[in-house]
């Protein structure tokens, strides 16, 4: 074997893994924006209390922060080198999965893959299909409805809810939607029962 | 004592022919044998590795193999050892200036014989009796049999104290992928041969057997680097025996018999992993010479580079005497390695430039002066600006304070206040490189340079300190440069043979002395590197007047 320094390269794999788990939460999007809830004993009501991964954060924050350059390139095109091919493998599986999905969906005349259109009707076609939950005062619980995917799909859905406002017929519809969407919630509720 | 025997057991039991070689040779010796030739393992050896004469004065072959913890069988030793066990009989001895017609035969294995073999050969040995071929039995020795000899090499001798044992467990049991723990070698080597400031004085026989013990300990010390064919640590580990024990020469003013015997045996050993180093460079895949994880190494690659580089060139230099087509052809693949411009290098510390100064005059060897002479140009900048951190620190620790200005998980190892900088150890060193390269008109340049920076130098207080590692004694020379000096004076300056500082055997062993201030670069002083380039080099072979 040649010469080695193993020592030294245990401790920036390392390095490389907590910087990878940063990394991973980050791409996470609305998802990790979350508060995290810990349960803890005595905690009946499921108090959230901050994410206790501070030193992955100041590991990040560090990330950024360069100091040295390494025979002219900074750490971080390093690293960022070392990800390029990690975060194109990302992309490509975030869009076949969406394609799938797409297609999936489309099979049942429900939503538009990502290259397609979406407009106002098919937003409303998406909510017609979904499930709401109620709080306990019987309205509509909406601080779970978070988006996942491309910023490009954000944009498409965007611009669709801005057609939906303005236009009063599909607002009528939506608000029919969401309504019965409460209706069915209190349905559902009232049904609840112990079978024996 | 258990201990120790144990760790013997252990270590043959886990080492190739290869490693054991060196040790089974100083055993010979112990047993009054004379060797006349120790092989590197090749096509040529007809089955003998060694040729010996015992102390009857008859002529000897070994072949020796490897089974660590094996069992040799009737199928194996009919197909694989028998054809071998022929050559070594039958074929003669075919050495310069032996004419022996008859010899005796030994085949050697670290492993185990089956009874059933065993059987085989009394038949063997039987048809030859018969037939008055009694000369050409082969006599075994096997796993026992090395076991007592290795364990004949006195061990005792070894360092008994807690301290030592614990280094010597820690040496052991290092993974062997790293380089090589030098200080703690240090510490039990300088122990046991003697060179610690309250050893007392051996006698001749007694520094005999301490030198064979010595051997010994090395092979032990090596087995986890052997195992991972780590040819790099394997050199430097046999290196510093060979160092030390000129130094105990020298400090004891003791002559004996072991050394000129050892000292062979080491060049044979160093120069066998050199080329092993070589041609794992050379035959090597991966151009990047990569090692492990791609992104780790990332961040040492480039001191590999340095490191490989600086290495074969050296060896480019004391393997060309040896002259042999293949090694010829050897040399001009290395040739081809080292001036290829491909490999980013790391010049990491004034550690570094000793073996540099190899690769410097390598490619002046190889005609590329301007190259050769920027990069000497480079070299002396570097430490006259002193930009680098000081000789004393390791590329691991250098590396790792690097890193810690970035990670912050990698704490910082160096005072930065320490860090070599308004003071060179290698500035004076690289100053006369450039007046041996002849560089009359850049060494006018920038004399200026040359006298206001500050150049020091650590000078051993004797001869056998200068052997060390690390040494206490000793003073630090801080050389103040006339304003105004003659080229003609620096170029005999440069000439100067340093019989002051160090002993005369490790100036006659010039490959030694030029592995050691890679291995122990703050021993790199100027007349050392000024002696190196006069001895190993061809460049500038012409008097000092040609300005």
């Amino acid at each position: 074997m040649l010469p080695d320094l193993p020592k030294i390269k245990k401790d920036l794999t390392k390095a490389q893994s907590e910087f990878l788990a940063v990394i991973f939460r980050g791409s996470m999007g609305v998802l990790n924006r979350a508060a995290k809830t810990v349960l803890w004993e005595g905690n009946a009501h499921g108090v959230s209390r901050p994410s206790e991964d501070l030193d992955s954060n100041r590991f990040s924050s560090t990330i950024g922060d360069i100091k040295l350059d390494f025979n002219g390139e900074t750490l971080e095109s390093v690293f960022a080198k070392l990800f390029d091919t990690g975060i194109k493998m990302g992309k490509e599986a975030e869009r076949v999965g969406l394609e799938s999905l797409s297609d999936f969906l489309t099979k049942r005349g429900q939503v538009i893959g990502p290259d397609g259109n979406l407009d106002g009707e098919t937003v409303l076609k998406i909510l017609d299909s979904l499930e709401f939950s109620i709080t306990a005062k019987d309205q509509l619980d909406l601080s779970n409805f978070a988006f996942v995917g491309s910023e490009d799909m954000l944009a498409k859905y965007k611009d669709a809810f801005k057609e939906i406002e303005a236009d009063s017929i599909l607002i009528e519809r939506l608000t029919k939607i969401l309504e019965q969407k409460r209706q069915d919630a209190i349905t559902r509720k009232a049904n609840r029962k112990l079978v024996r | 004592m258990q201990l120790l025997e144990k760790l013997i057991e252990n270590w043959l039991d886990s080492t190739s022919e290869r490693s054991y070689q060196p040790i089974f040779c100083q055993a010979l010796v112990n047993r009054g044998y004379q060797i006349i030739h120790s092989t590197r393992h090749n096509a040529q050896e007809h089955g003998k590795d060694i040729i010996a004469r015992n102390s009857d004065g008859e002529l000897c072959a070994f072949q020796l193999k490897g089974h660590p913890r094996k069992m040799l069988g009737l199928s194996q030793y009919n197909t694989e050892i028998v054809p071998q066990l022929n050559a070594l009989a039958n074929l003669p001895v075919d050495f310069p200036g032996l004419s022996d017609t008859k010899h005796k035969s030994y085949f050697v294995t670290n492993g185990q014989i089956d009874e059933v073999v065993w059987q085989a050969i009394r038949l063997a040995h039987l048809g030859n009796d018969q037939d008055d071929r009694s000369h050409r039995n082969v006599t075994f020795w096997v796993r026992g049999d090395l076991l007592k000899m290795f364990l004949g090499l006195d061990v005792s001798l070894w360092p008994g104290e807690v301290d030592d044992s614990k280094l010597l467990l820690e040496i052991i049991t290092h993974n062997g992928d790293e380089l090589y723990p030098i200080e703690k070698f240090h510490e039990i080597l300088g122990s046991l041969v003697r060179l610690k400031k309250d050893s007392n004085r051996p006698n001749q026989e007694e520094l005999n057997r301490i030198f064979a013990s010595a051997a010994l300990l090395t092979g032990i010390c090596l087995g986890p680097f052997e195992k991972k064919e780590n040819h790099w640590a394997a050199c430097c580990a046999w290196a510093i025996l060979g160092v030390y024990i000129i130094a105990a020469e020298e400090r004891w003013q003791i002559k004996t018999k072991q050394s000129e015997f050892l000292l062979t045996t080491i060049k044979e050993v160093v120069f066998s992993k050199l080329e092993l180093l070589s041609e794992e460079v050379i035959l090597r895949k991966d151009k990047s010479m990569g090692e492990g994880d791609m992104f780790s190494d990332y961040f040492i690659v480039n001191w590999r580079h340095t490191l490989i580089k600086s290495i074969l060139s050296y060896y480019s230099f004391v393997a060309s005497d040896q002259g042999t087509d293949s090694k010829s052809e050897l040399i001009s693949q290395l040739n081809e390695f080292i001036l290829d411009g491909s490999y980013q290098m790391d010049v990491w510390g004034e550690a570094a430039l000793p073996g540099m100064l190899f690769y410097n005059w390598a490619v002046m060897e190889n005609c590329e002066v301007e190259a050769a002479n920027q990069l000497a140009i480079h070299i002396f900048k570097l430490c006259a600006q002193s930009a680098l951190p000081a000789i004393y620190y390791d590329a691991e620790q250098i590396i790792r304070h690097r890193l810690s200005n970035t990670l912050t998980s990698f704490v910082p190892s160096i005072n930065t206040e320490a860090l070599g900088f308004k003071n060179s150890w290698f500035g004076r060193q690289a100053f006369f490189n450039m007046v041996n390269l002849n560089m009359a008109d850049d060494c006018e340049g920038l004399w200026t340079d040359y006298c206001q920076s500050r150049f020091t130098e650590f000078i051993p207080a004797s001869k056998w300190g200068y052997c060390l590692y690390r040494t206490d004694e000793g003073i630090n020379i801080g050389h103040v440069v006339p304003d105004s000096e003659k080229w003609d004076d620096l170029r005999s300056l440069g000439r100067k043979i340093p019989d002051d500082v160090l002993p005369l055997a490790l100036i006659s062993e010039s490959w030694l002395l030029g592995l050691w201030i890679m291995i122990c670069p703050s021993r790199a002083i100027t007349s050392v590197t000024n002696y190196l380039f006069w001895t190993l080099t061809t460049i500038n072979k012409v008097q000092p007047n040609e300005k």
